[in-house]
């Protein structure tokens, strides 16, 4: 069980050179990559192309669309965990870094997207691309709140718990899209949702600054 | 990190990976009213069609919405893959079960195919009337 433990401000003088905010950025890129392109859309592809998964996903269209929409939480999140366990020290940082590995995963699966329809994308005009790029813009703040999410847990010594957090609150934003489709919610309407929740994880970012170390100077 | 953590982060990943591969095996059943044998000769009548460009005997077997979706210029599209395809060879796995849309319960049938070129996945349904309600390609 874990234990509320108070937290407290440590201010330190931190380096926070630009190959440091280019790195956590290439990171958060790697990050998407290693979680999404290289591992769980290839796993659901195979899966797509099997038959005992597709008929179990026709034969409970809401549970099967919630369930893999989960995984992504399970995987983007995990990696995210494991990205900041492993190879970004120390656990103890500035809010900037979980933005910043928030911003460069975020943008990578934007520029991923983007490349994979950019055939039929480059034939809209560009009044219709104004709802592509809000979405966008909208995934991309929450990937900075989900990084949070899972920072804050190294920051309040709470790891497993903001990590478990992450992983449901993303796989919450995903569900929203069967959720749409069994419903039939329109595609305004459910932008509309998930700027409301953009709205709530921007909240809770400003929110988060308490628990990150104050950058002052001792000069 | 201390290994306790690691090896929860871990677990996490494992079971996430195990997860898909469990549901990747519980396939559901036919609902009542249709039968097995019927069902899988209709499926395999299906494939044979498409695998012959047989545009007007699939054409027969449709319903009306269908014949509305499933457009002469669709159905060029389906033909030119299974021509890039190359030669059909066998039906390596076909499963039943059930989907319920909009209050109506269809047969559904996924079959996994070998061509000469690649393997084709199809998911089939047929409505109470052993029509043609939907086919899709992967």
């Amino acid at each position: 069980m874990l234990t509320e433990t108070p937290f407290k401000v440590q201010p330190v003088k931190m380096q926070q050179s630009a190959w440091r905010f280019v790195l956590v950025f290439f990171l958060g890129a790697l990050c998407f990559l290693v979680t999404q392109v290289f591992t769980r859309v290839p796993l659901l592809g195979w899966l797509q192309g099997e038959p005992g998964f597709i008929l179990w996903a026709m034969s409970i269209p809401l549970l099967s669309g919630m369930l893999i929409a989960l995984t992504a939480g399970i995987f983007e999140e995990s990696g995210r965990f494991a990205f900041k366990a492993l190879l970004i020290k120390p656990a103890q940082t500035g809010i900037w870094e979980p933005v910043i590995f928030g911003l460069g995963h975020g943008l990578c699966e934007a520029i991923w997207m983007f490349s994979m329809v950019w055939g039929s994308i480059s034939l809209l005009q560009p009044s219709q691309l104004i709802l592509p790029l809000a979405e966008r813009v909208l995934a991309i703040t929450m990937h900075v709140g989900f990084s949070v999410m899972v920072w804050n847990g190294f920051q309040l010594d709470k790891r497993i718990r903001c990590l478990v957090l992450a992983i449901l609150a993303h796989g919450a934003v995903d569900a929203l899209i069967p959720l749409a489709g069994i419903f039939g919610w329109g595609v305004l309407a459910l932008e509309w949702i998930l700027a409301g929740l953009a709205s709530l994880l921007l909240i809770y970012v400003f929110h988060s600054r308490k628990y990150y170390s104050e950058e002052v100077s001792y000069e | 990190m201390n290994k306790n953590s690691l090896y929860r982060v871990l677990t996490i990943i494992l079971l996430a990976v195990l997860s898909l591969g469990v549901l990747n095996g519980c396939g559901a059943k036919l609902p009542e009213g249709f039968e097995e044998a019927e069902v899988q000769a209709a499926a395999e009548n299906v494939i044979a069609l498409l695998n012959q460009r047989d545009a007007e005997g699939l054409r027969a077997l449709m319903t009306e919405e269908m014949k509305v979706v499933l457009t002469d210029d669709i159905q060029a599209q389906i033909f030119t893959l299974l021509v890039e395809s190359g030669a059909f060879q066998e039906i390596v796995d076909l499963q039943m079960g059930g989907s319920t849309q909009n209050g109506i319960t269809y047969a559904a049938v996924a079959a996994k195919a070998k061509y000469e070129n690649r393997e084709i996945t199809y998911t089939i349904s047929f409505d109470q009337d052993m029509k043609l309600a939907g086919l899709y390609l992967k």
